[in-house]
């Protein structure tokens, strides 16, 4: 999930912004929250006066907010912080590969313009992204990820989210199911 | 269980931030020309391709030639070779934390295999298709793409290339492109489309601030008992790392996840797509729209007795239109009881669909759910959403063992006084919607009795005064609809380093640091704001949210148009 017209922050910092009703609830979830957790770390619960009434004023307070709140805890941090890097460039090679048991597809993404990275993110002139799944051509057998994009452009001007993988590697990247984006605004990047 | 681990426990599972689009009738489907999949750029170019060929092979003909050219353009769907003997192993090793900073408890092997085959239960349980699994087997060692085992594996599984990092559970998919296939190392004749392997890693670590759970009982928010079997967060882990602790049922999870091994897409219509739903509305349950796609593929045709078909075309200008979102939505209820799309020939065929009175209307993937969202769908990125919704002027009848035939139904080319609506519950723009294939709209939920408040709705002439909204079905109206001008559409906004001098003073805002201040306010658009009430003794389902245009304005015509979110109100059980 990603918010791919987002204005990079000039702090690289990010937030939703709700309206007063919503950063309500969200507030009182975080409130009830952190002092449901901090009843529970901090204090035994038997310890607590009325510990029974207690707890369920708490929790019925939290499910009336949880309802409500269902898609704030779905939705996800809209941000570019979520993201390694946001790239602007072309996809130029392709193969696939194959690596304890799960077949990937690799790509070289030739960048032409970086519209966000983190700091840890060396700039470089042709990264490596890898895909879960992949074609076999050969063996005339298809491996789709319910992670990976549904679709990938190869040659072609496209913005590409950039995460990073399983591995860990600092500098391989991958793009999940929405991270591509072959026609966009360019005024807005 | 511990009192204190069972209340964080119910915090966490309704923290629940689930990513998966959920199951529903789409299959998925590949589009192959000469052994290869096409490219969805690629195919007015595989289009032309196949007519230069066409013309060689006539013109090898004419002279006596042997060669032809491939010309086939074939579109399979991923099924089960054995759908009465469907081959599952568990994998019940207890999971390991990767770092210090995993917050995920173990799962004890019967909790885990007991989560597993409740979502099982739930596939094999539907009647109008014929689908087994085999006893459930104790997998040994990792899953593998191609080693035709089916592996449902709860561990941290190190490094999987390609794989995204906080990912917590993924499904992976190998099947049959063509007849003849090379798997273990053997050639094989399959029938195109064969799943011949699936594997489903649940691996909490890879998120560390969430946590899997299994679940005893019915869950149900606002109401009902929860009551965590086993998992979710670690007594010892150390949560200070987490800004935000979220959890999953492994039972939901699997319930989706086993949908893709069966073969089906994820589907357009919000209730039954939207996995979040899933878990609030329908858990442990599925929607018609699941069991009907489900029969489409495994039909059972002993209890398939009071159900027909539907086909049909969908053209715009007399050209057939690819990825048209056709929906059935019961008259009485209101219910959208089944949705397909349309191949690249225009064509749709729905079968299996309960007798009975239905009013079809076509829609483009622009919502509730995504043409991006269909991952595993040549259809689905392909689909053309370059025309206005349409609905059929009069209820269609589908009879039992019948089928039911809609020669064509043309539909309009977008226009500007067309409608898309939409509703948010986290603002974002238009383009950002398109672009997480409508993940983030989540259908609207209302109690029997309830009346909801401040609804926005937003999106192309969305107003008072070119349309009225409306919820299919009886039971639920709509009230004090208002013009709004400023529904947050956008949650960006910037913020600037800021100091106060003797003369001005900082635009201080709590959205920025105290030594910022707001440089720029997120977008806003017009819209409508109303209430929602639904009537007392409501049944409940889902609903679809329409807009429907009253302008008979010559300059700004609306008359007649309109667009819904399918699914996109759910009337919940008390």
């Amino acid at each position: 999930m990603f918010a791919p017209h987002q204005k990079p922050s000039k702090t690289n910092r990010s937030t939703l912004n709700l309206d007063s009703n919503k950063t309500f609830y969200i507030n009182s979830l975080v409130i009830m929250q952190q002092i449901f957790l901090w009843l529970v770390y901090k204090y035994e619960l038997s310890m607590l006066p009325c510990k029974k009434q207690l707890i369920y004023l708490l929790t019925i307070c939290y499910l009336i907010s949880a309802s409500r709140l269902n898609a704030f805890c779905t939705s996800p941090n809209n941000s570019f912080e979520k993201y390694k890097a946001v790239v602007m460039g072309q996809l130029v090679k392709k193969a696939v590969k194959k690596k304890k048991g799960f077949y990937y597809t690799e790509y070289k993404l030739l960048p032409k313009k970086w519209i966000y990275k983190k700091s840890s993110v060396k700039k470089s002139s042709l990264l490596t992204i890898r895909i879960l799944g992949g074609e076999l051509l050969q063996k005339g057998t298809v491996i789709k990820a319910s992670t990976s994009p549904s679709y990938i452009p190869l040659k072609q001007d496209a913005v590409f989210f950039l995460e990073g993988t399983t591995t860990k590697q600092s500098d391989i990247f991958t793009i999940t199911k929405d991270g591509i984006i072959t026609n966009w605004d360019s005024k807005v990047l | 269980m511990n009192k204190k681990i069972l209340l964080i426990y119910t915090l966490a599972c309704l923290l629940y931030c689930c990513i998966l689009p959920s199951q529903a009738f789409i299959k998925i489907t590949d589009l192959v020309f000469d052994g290869m999949s096409v490219d969805p750029d690629e195919f007015d170019v595989t289009l032309e391709l196949i007519k230069e060929n066409k013309r060689k092979n006539k013109a090898n003909e004419a002279k006596g030639k042997v060669k032809r050219f491939p010309t086939k353009l074939t579109t399979i769907t991923a099924s089960q070779a054995n759908p009465k003997d469907i081959q599952l192993e568990v994998d019940t090793s207890e999971v390991v934390a990767k770092t210090a900073k995993d917050i995920q408890g173990a799962i004890s092997n019967v909790n885990f295999l007991n989560a597993i085959s409740e979502a099982i239960s739930l596939w094999e349980g539907v009647m109008i298709a014929d689908v087994d699994f085999a006893p459930l087997k104790f997998a040994s060692g990792q899953p593998n793409s191609d080693d035709g085992r089916n592996v449902i594996t709860f561990r941290a599984v190190e490094g999987i290339e390609g794989a995204p990092e906080g990912t917590p559970i993924f499904t992976i998919v190998t099947y049959a492109r063509s007849k003849q296939v090379e798997f273990m190392g053997k050639n094989i004749k399959v029938k195109p489309g064969t799943i011949l392997d699936a594997d489903i890693v649940y691996d909490p670590t890879n998120d560390p601030c969430l946590a899997l759970h299994t679940t005893e009982g019915d869950f149900k928010i606002g109401g009902g008992d929860i009551a965590i079997a086993d998992g979710g967060i670690n007594p010892n882990a150390d949560l200070s790392n987490c800004t935000f602790i979220s959890a999953g049922d492994v039972t939901d999870l699997a319930v989706r996840s086993i949908a893709h091994i069966l073969g089906l897409e994820s589907s357009a219509i919000a209730s039954a797509g939207s996995a979040s739903v899933g878990q609030i509305m329908t858990r442990y349950s599925l929607t018609s729209d699941d069991e009907i796609g489900l029969a489409n593929i495994y039909p059972n045709k002993a209890t398939l007795t009071n159900h027909g078909s539907l086909n049909g075309k969908v053209t715009l200008n007399k050209k057939p239109v690819t990825g048209a979102h056709i929906v059935l939505e019961n008259t009485t209820t209101g219910e959208p009881t089944v949705g397909g799309i349309t191949d690249t020939k225009g064509k749709f065929e729905i079968n299996s669909i309960p007798a009975g009175s239905y009013n079809v209307y076509v829609e483009p993937l622009d919502g509730p759910i995504r043409k991006a969202g269909l991952g595993f769908s040549f259809l689905g990125f392909n689909a053309n959403l370059n025309f206005t919704t349409t609905i059929l002027p009069d209820p269609i009848t589908i009879t039992a063992n019948k089928t039911t035939r809609i020669k064509n139904i043309e539909v309009k080319e977008l226009s500007a006084s067309a409608f898309n609506i939409n509703h948010l519950t986290v603002a974002l723009t238009e383009e950002d919607v398109n672009a997480s294939s409508g993940a983030f709209i989540l259908p609207i939920r209302i109690m029997s009795g309830e009346t909801l408040t401040d609804i926005d709705f937003w999106g192309s002439n969305i107003n008072p005064e070119f349309g009225t909204l409306s919820v299919s079905g009886t039971g639920i109206t709509v009230s004090n609809v208002r013009e709004n001008k400023s529904i947050p559409i956008s949650p960006f906004f910037t913020c600037a380093e800021c100091e106060d001098t003797p003369t001005s003073m900082c635009s201080r805002d709590p959205r920025c640091d105290v030594t910022e201040e707001i440089d720029e306010e997120p977008d806003e658009l017009p819209g409508i704001t109303v209430d929602i009430t639904c009537t007392a003794g409501t049944p409940p389902g889902p609903r679809n949210i329409i807009f429907t245009g009253d302008v008979l304005d010559p300059e700004n015509p609306s008359f007649g148009l309109r667009d819904q979110i399918s699914g996109g109100i759910i009337v919940t059980e008390d």
